[in-house]
């Protein structure tokens, strides 16, 4: 008996030492989720988040322009009024989806060898930076990403205005140098923006300058000869358009503006959108857009709805199956429409009037046929319904025509804060009868920090920024601003 | 890991050590019987004393045992019955009767690992609930049972649906954001307690719209000998982490020796649901004082009493049936007794369609093949089937409340369309869409114990629990009931989602115990080691567009809509642990122990953790020999321990989540990674003493306990600067502290009449020390049900805090009026409710009378505050009496901003009234102080005397009526202040004391037998 149990005692020890505790616990690694995957496989996210963030912002930043009106009376952001909680999808997505997934698919594509990715995360990550400034103002760059940070420092406009060019420059660069033979096939696959077509990430590259630098209208430094020349590098036609696809097949799949999500349900089309499309500032002609981009209210006509005011009538129908409200339809970043205005404004500040005629026409041209309208409606809307040519032509139809064109882009957001909602630049617009009780009587100029993140963690660094003011929402930004 | 080997190496030495060798040994032989009863007690503990060596009696009430001396004693024990000790006196044959014990579970209790130990010796509070007790009660679920029978213990029920879950809270939440409920154990193995997540499912849908049952509800109550309540950390201090809210320790039947015994129970159960949201039916259907027939909402014109109105409610509401059958038979010899026993369990429930059945079988088998040697084992299948309704915002009762009261729902159309959005009549649905679920589960318990010396022996045990649970939710065509985060499915064609859980838990435990005395001093050291494996996994799909009608298959939906997806998780736990006892005189007690935990959910630099505790127990009664007729029993005890707690798993270095849009693949989880956490911390203080009186007629168990739960492990949510949404960290701390009186008396104890009360009163304080971050609040994004108030935490206040909007006021607290004449909004996020109740007392009494017996719990609770969202949602519809003021004008009572007091005369109209800002801010909503007193059980029994049963075949035979809830008396608007906006899987402070459409529990009348044969 004795000695079953010191045989016992010695096995046990044995045994005991021959298993690896440290192996036998090592199993926190999720079953059912890899750690890491290839770099292509973020992409789909990636693509997906960049557009997100722009359509769920403009849920409330289309209220501000007046692109749409809330059905109820007051709404808030009718009233350009803010919020911490709403309309900070894109700051979301801008650091989380969108940033560390860039981050690491890049990581990612360096074990592989694959400067593809690192190219245009550069390229995409400049959009980001420049959309999500020109939404929230200040950002905390320079520490951006620091996991090992739980508080983080705000760096201004101006540094993330520069720091975009720079990142755009650099993915043109490393895409410039890239042979498309070395590409695995799985980034074309993967890629919902170009289908692996580098050429047009690079003229995305140039897009997203142009943009930046088209901004600066109100600053000294403005080279209207270098947003031009960037607009040329960019897009050469509707084809290579900055769009994110969607497969559209199942609610899981459908277009964040479509019908089958539902994100547009209370929200129909402004007065003022109408007006620019009814023929009220086009020589009494109706713009063969108004049937392609907008559906008639119950009674079969084009009214619109006021800002703050409401579906007063209870007529307004909203945007679903009509333009990009679709559940497929490809959701434009920028657009080579976009770009034509963009060059038309620069052209036109500096005087050049044939070229910013020119750019004019091709713009509003090449967004008729985006939206739809037949080659003869459209020839016979700009020959009778607009200006005639470059010395009739003002700055107020280049920006209104920008305005139907980029049509649910945030980006007219934009063009109205650097024209301080004037009027004598967008025909008609005018400000809501009263503004949200905390705007103190002024206009919107960006949106509150979100409150889940910023408010929450770097309210020191906000309140040097005035961030925590209620009336912070109406403090103009860096590149609005005359120097 | 090196100190497995080193207290491992201790033990193989221990082996060696040689064993004291008897002299002289003698044989004595007994026989053992009943006082009362006059007959031979088979089974009954013969112990020789000062040692761990001993017998039981056959099936004859007799034994032999071999002793050392004639002066040996000799320590007999039976359950039931006062222990005795017998000295041998040189005799070699004695004769014993024992005295039936009136509180049979008075001295002996089962603490951590199925150790018994004598109350005495206890450093720490423990409270025992006899199974008897639970069946009484006749209530399907275990956990319910426990309510108002043990100090400290919480139990919240989800709903009054059949096979519903409740969660059980000991002493007041430990963790912001973690699983807050005790541990639960089954003869010394953990089972799992688990109540399904709809987080664990594709769409990641909170718990606000589904239950599930809480895993521990398969125990059949007819299976269980005792529930022991371990309240905290230094009770569960050898459980370790997962005891750190505490452990509910389950004692199931085993076989008797002796003649096969049969037992056949059961029960008839008719439940009906009396107490609804009471429905304001002064105006009719409209707005604005006008007929509208579309509107659900009843703002029209002023009803004169010639309407016909329509109790829609209780006249959806069915009697529930349920029927439940037990029958074991148990017997045995002296080397191997059996248990086998199956159940099954039939309930529909009040609406229309529920239910719940369960079927169980269960063998128990214990063997002695060797003098030395002991095993056990026990096996256990379970299958239930649960047919549920939905529950909270879109439910069936929210559904029948919202249903206008001039329509009769009965007759109404599947669908009422309204003007707003179109709502299905609780009829159609709960006819046509289907919320179903089935497990199957088996529990086997396998254990050995050797006695390798007369002073060491050795204990070996194995637990598998593993259980299949599939579930699925349909909904018709017609319907417009929507799935979580998904569509309607009356856009979609009908919807169906089904999952299947697979859990499989694993544990294993080695033990030594050493035992030795030194003179007048006692010592016994137990070692052990346990390793826990727990996996976990979930499949579930989604389809849209039910092609063949009714027919619930993934293959009959619309491929493009499926959906799939797998989650589940992997844990594993090593544990060593120590425990060290002394006595001096069997009246001083010193209990020290240790446990190191290796758990795989942490960060490998942290993830071996030790923590100790102590404490110690003195009988200064016996020490101080004061035993006289008043203070018969006293003993002062007082511990501290500390409990480490774990990270929830694969959260440390996250992996990637699943993309399901366009494209697919991959994407960044919404967690950081975080290498740094270290194991949440919680440190308790307890001090307490038992004192008996009058020869143990009345007794006084009070415990006073302080409780701190460091470096909580908590999820934040992150400056998203830093690229991602969620980490865990370790932040925040939280404090509680209670108070808990436990009175038992035996008011009389005449031959035919016994009459005893038992109170146990609790009263715990809970505050939450400090938060991660700048944090003003932190929240439980589940709880945010309805409206703007939630279960958030406040640093200073309380940990059952429901956070949000109120009306403004000044720093005098005056209402600050707008220029409007209205009150202006405060909407931040601020204290507007403490769910905690000032005190807990639950009193059970049992009177007997020859053989009538009367046994009633009144239950009652003091304090604490209910958001009232149900309310707040059918005063939108001018369903309430608080909007009956509608039309009248008032002048709120507050001043203006220029400081000046508000004059002007306001309308509280329909706007006022369905303004969150004005007439629905959550602030008046929530009920303040609300108390209970509640008849939770009552049953009258008779057991027939023996002298009808004579010789006939029959042994025993009783016959019982009982009632669930009949009585309960609140200050409450609601229909039961037992509310769970949730359900049991809720984590943190869960949603206890938010009422959002949740369906109150039924009154229950039940009747039935026990006959043994």
């Amino acid at each position: 008996m004795k000695n079953l149990f010191r045989n016992t005692g010695i096995l046990l020890f044995i045994l005991l030492s021959s298993i690896s505790c440290e192996d036998y616990l090592d199993i926190n690694n999720d079953p059912y989720l890899p750690q890491t995957a290839l770099p292509s496989l973020y992409l789909p996210q990636i693509c997906y988040s960049v557009a997100e963030g722009e359509m769920f912002d403009s849920r409330y930043v289309g209220s501000i322009t007046q692109n749409w009106a809330y059905g109820s009376a007051s709404y808030f952001s009718d009233r350009h009024g803010s919020s911490y909680t709403s309309g900070t999808q894109k700051f979301r997505n801008h650091y989380w989806s969108t940033g560390s997934n860039l981050n690491e698919m890049v990581l990612q594509s360096q074990e592989i060898n694959q400067p593809v990715y690192e190219g245009i995360a550069k390229i995409i990550s400049a959009y980001s930076w420049l959309t999500t400034t020109d939404h929230h103002g200040e950002l905390p760059y320079q520490q951006a990403w620091d996991n090992t940070l739980t508080k983080f420092d705000y760096d201004s406009q101006e540094l993330i205005y520069s720091e975009v060019i720079t990142l755009a420059e650099e993915g043109i660069s490393i895409l410039q140098n890239i042979s498309e033979a070395d590409i695995e096939p799985d980034f074309a696959e993967n890629d919902f923006i170009y289908n692996g077509d580098i050429s047009k990430w690079i003229k995305f590259g140039y897009a997203i300058q142009a943009r930046d630098l088209g901004h600066l209208t109100n600053k000294s430094s403005f080279d209207a000869d270098r947003v031009i020349a960037l607009v040329d590098q960019a897009f050469a036609s509707t084809d290579d358009n900055a769009s994110v696809q969607f497969v559209g097949d199942a609610s899981a799949t459908a277009s964040f503006m479509g019908p089958t999500r539902g994100n547009y349900n209370i929200r129909y089309p402004s007065s003022l959108f109408v007006s620019y499309l009814d023929g009220t500032y086009t020589n009494e002609i109706a713009d063969p857009r108004l049937t392609l981009m907008l559906n008639p209210d119950d009674n079969g006509e084009y009214t619109g709805v006021h800002p703050a005011v409401g579906d007063t009538a209870g007529v307004a129908t909203a945007f679903y199956n009509k333009y990009i409200f679709t559940d497929d339809a490809p959701y434009p970043l920028i657009s080579y429409f976009e770009l034509q205005f963009v060059k038309a404004e620069a052209a036109f500040i500096k005087g050049d009037v044939a070229t910013a005629y020119s750019a004019f026409v091709e713009g509003v041209k090449s967004h008729m046929e985006f939206a739809g309208a037949a080659s003869e409606d459209i020839d016979a809307f700009i020959s009778t319904a607009l200006p005639a040519d470059g010395a009739a032509l003002t700055l107020s139809d280049i920006m209104t025509q920008k305005y139907i064109a980029i049509f649910t882009s945030n980006e007219t957001w934009s063009d109205l804060r650097r024209y301080d909602y004037s009027s004598d630049v967008f025909k008609g617009f005018t400000l809501p009868e009263e503004f949200s009780v905390t705007n103190d009587g002024k206009p919107a100029e960006r949106w509150y920090p979100r409150q889940y993140s910023e408010v929450d963690w770097n309210s020191d660094a906000l309140e040097v920024i005035g961030g925590l003011d209620p009336d912070f929402n109406t403090k103009p930004m860096w590149f609005t601003e005359q120097d | 890991m090196r100190r497995v080997f080193l207290l491992l190496s201790i033990l193989t030495l221990c082996i060696y050590f040689p064993p004291g060798a008897f002299a002289q040994d003698l044989r004595v032989t007994g026989v053992v019987s009943s006082e009362e009863e006059g007959v031979n007690l088979p089974g009954v503990n013969v112990l020789l004393k000062g040692t761990s060596s001993g017998t039981i009696t056959d099936v004859d009430g007799k034994f032999q045992i071999t002793v050392p001396s004639a002066n040996s004693v000799l320590i007999i024990s039976f359950v039931g019955y006062k222990t005795q000790e017998v000295p041998v006196n040189g005799r070699s044959s004695v004769e014993v009767s024992l005295e039936t014990e009136s509180t049979m579970l008075d001295d002996i209790v089962v603490t951590s690992f199925g150790i018994e130990k004598a109350k005495k010796e206890l450093g720490y509070s423990v409270q025992e609930v006899s199974g008897k007790e639970l069946t009484e009660t006749s209530r399907p679920n275990v956990i319910n049972s426990l309510q108002g029978r043990v100090a400290g213990v919480n139990v919240t029920s989800t709903s009054g649906l059949p096979g519903s879950s409740a969660s059980i809270v000991i002493r007041g939440g430990t963790s912001l954001d973690g699983n807050n409920q005790p541990l639960f154990v089954v003869d010394g193995v953990p089972i799992d307690n688990t109540t399904f997540s709809g987080g664990s499912l594709f769409a990641d849908a909170p718990n606000r719209n589904f239950d599930y049952t809480s895993r521990a509800m398969d125990i059949s109550p007819e299976d269980i000998e005792s529930v022991t309540i371990l309240k905290g950390p230094s009770a569960a201090a050898l459980y370790g982490i997962d005891a750190a809210n505490g452990a509910i320790i389950i004692t199931t039947k085993k076989g008797k020796r002796g003649k096969p015994s049969i037992t056949y129970n059961n029960d008839f159960r008719f439940e009906k649901n009396t107490r609804f949201h009471e429905l304001y039916n002064g105006y009719g259907q409209g707005s604005e004082g006008l007929y509208n027939e579309l509107s659900y909402g009843q703002w029209g014109e002023e009803l004169d009493g010639s309407t016909t109105l329509y109790d829609n409610v209780g006249n959806f509401f069915e009697t529930g049936f349920t029927q439940s059958h037990d029958i074991s038979v148990s017997g045995g010899n002296d080397n191997i007794t059996y248990r086998a026993s199956g159940s099954a369990l039939n309930q529909e429930g009040t609406v229309p369609n529920t239910g719940y059945d369960r079927n169980s079988i269960r063998l128990n088998l214990s063997a002695k093949p060797y003098e030395r040697l002991s095993v056990n084992a026990t096996a256990s299948y379970i299958r239930s089937e649960a047919a549920r309704a939905s529950k909270g915002s879109g439910s069936f009762y929210q559904y029948s409340l919202m249903w206008p009261s001039q329509i009769d729902m009965s007759t109404g159309e599947g669908v009422f369309e309204g003007d707003d959005f179109p709502i299905d009549n609780p009829y159609f649905s709960t006819e046509n869409n289907s919320i179903t679920d089935e497990t199957d589960r088996t529990l086997l318990n396998g254990s050995a114990s050797y006695d390798l010396t007369s002073w060491l022996s050795a204990t070996g045990r194995v637990g598998l629990d593993m259980y299949n649970s599939y579930g699925l939710t349909a909904y018709d065509a017609e319907s417009n009931q929507s799935y979580p985060n998904r569509s309607r499915a009356s856009n979609v064609g009908g919807l169906m989602a089904e999952y299947n859980a697979r859990s499989r838990l694993l544990n294993t435990f080695v033990l030594l115990t050493a035992t030795k005395s030194f003179g007048e001093i006692n010592t016994a050291l137990t070692l052990g080691n346990s390793i826990e494996d727990k996996n976990y996994r979930v499949d579930s799909q989604y389809g849209e567009d039910i092609k063949v009608p009714d027919f619930y298959s993934i293959v009959n939906t619309d491929p493009d809509s499926r959906e799939v997806s797998t989650k589940g998780y992997r844990r594993r736990l090593v544990s060593v642990f120590g425990e060290f006892k002394a006595d001096y005189k069997n009246m001083l007690f010193l209990t020290v122990t240790g446990r190191n935990d290796w758990s795989s959910t942490l960060p490998k630099k942290n993830n071996s953790f030790f923590y100790p505790s102590v404490s110690t127990s003195f009988a200064f009664t016996e020490a101080l020999n004061l035993d006289n007729s008043f203070l018969t029993f006293g003993k002062l005890r007082a511990s501290i321990a500390q409990v480490g707690k774990d990270a929830p798993t694969h959260k440390t270095s996250p992996a990637l989540g699943e993309f399901t849009r366009s494209g697919g693949g991959f994407m960044v989880s919404v967690f950081g990674a975080n290498q740094n956490i270290k194991p949440e911390s919680t440190t308790s203080y307890e001090v307490g003493m038992d004192l008996k009186f009058f020869s143990g007629r009345l007794g006084l168990d009070m415990t006073y306990y302080h409780v701190t739960s460091k470096d909580q492990i908590v999820t934040p949510r992150l400056s998203y600067v830093s690229g991602y949404i969620l980490q865990l960290v370790n932040a925040g701390e939280i404090e509680n502290k209670g108070l808990e009186i436990l009175l038992t008396g035996d008011i009389l104890k005449k031959q035919d009449l016994k009459w005893t009360i038992m109170g146990n009163f609790a009263l715990n304080r809970n505050k939450v020390v400090s938060l991660p971050g700048d944090f003003d609040e932190f929240y439980l994004s589940d709880t945010w049900l309805y409206g703007n108030a939630r279960a958030g935490y406040i640093p200073g206040k309380s940990y059952y805090t429901i956070t949000g909007y109120s009306w403004l006021r000044n720093e005098e607290g005056e209402l600050v009026i707008g220029d409007d004449g209205y009150p202006e909004l405060d909407n931040t996020y601020h204290e507007i409710g403490n769910r905690q109740p000032d005190f807990t007392l639950g009193i059970t009494n049992s009177i007997s009378y020859k053989n009538f017996n009367l046994s009633f719990l009144w239950d009652i609770k003091k304090g604490g505050d209910i958001y009232n969202a149900t309310a707040k949602y059918l005063s939108s519809l001018g369903k309430t009496e608080y909007t009956a003021a509608r039309g009248t004008t008032t002048v709120f009572d507050g001043v203006l901003e220029s400081g000046e007091r508000n004059t002007q005369e306001v309308e509280l109209d329909q706007d006022y009234f369905q303004s969150g800002a004005l007439g629905l801010v959550e602030e008046n909503f929530i009920e303040k102080d609300i108390n209970w007193l509640r008849l939770r059980d009552i049953t009258i029994s008779y057991t027939l005397p023996k002298s009808i049963l004579g010789n006939s075949f029959i042994k025993g035979l009783q016959v019982h009526a009982s009632a669930n809830n009949l009585v309960l008396f609140s200050n409450y608007s609601g229909p039961d202040p037992d509310v769970n906006g949730l359900n049991a899987s809720g984590r943190g402070s869960n949603a206890g004391g938010f009422d959002y459409f949740s369906l109150p529990s039924p009154i229950v009348f039940s009747t039935g037998l026990k006959l043994n044969l």
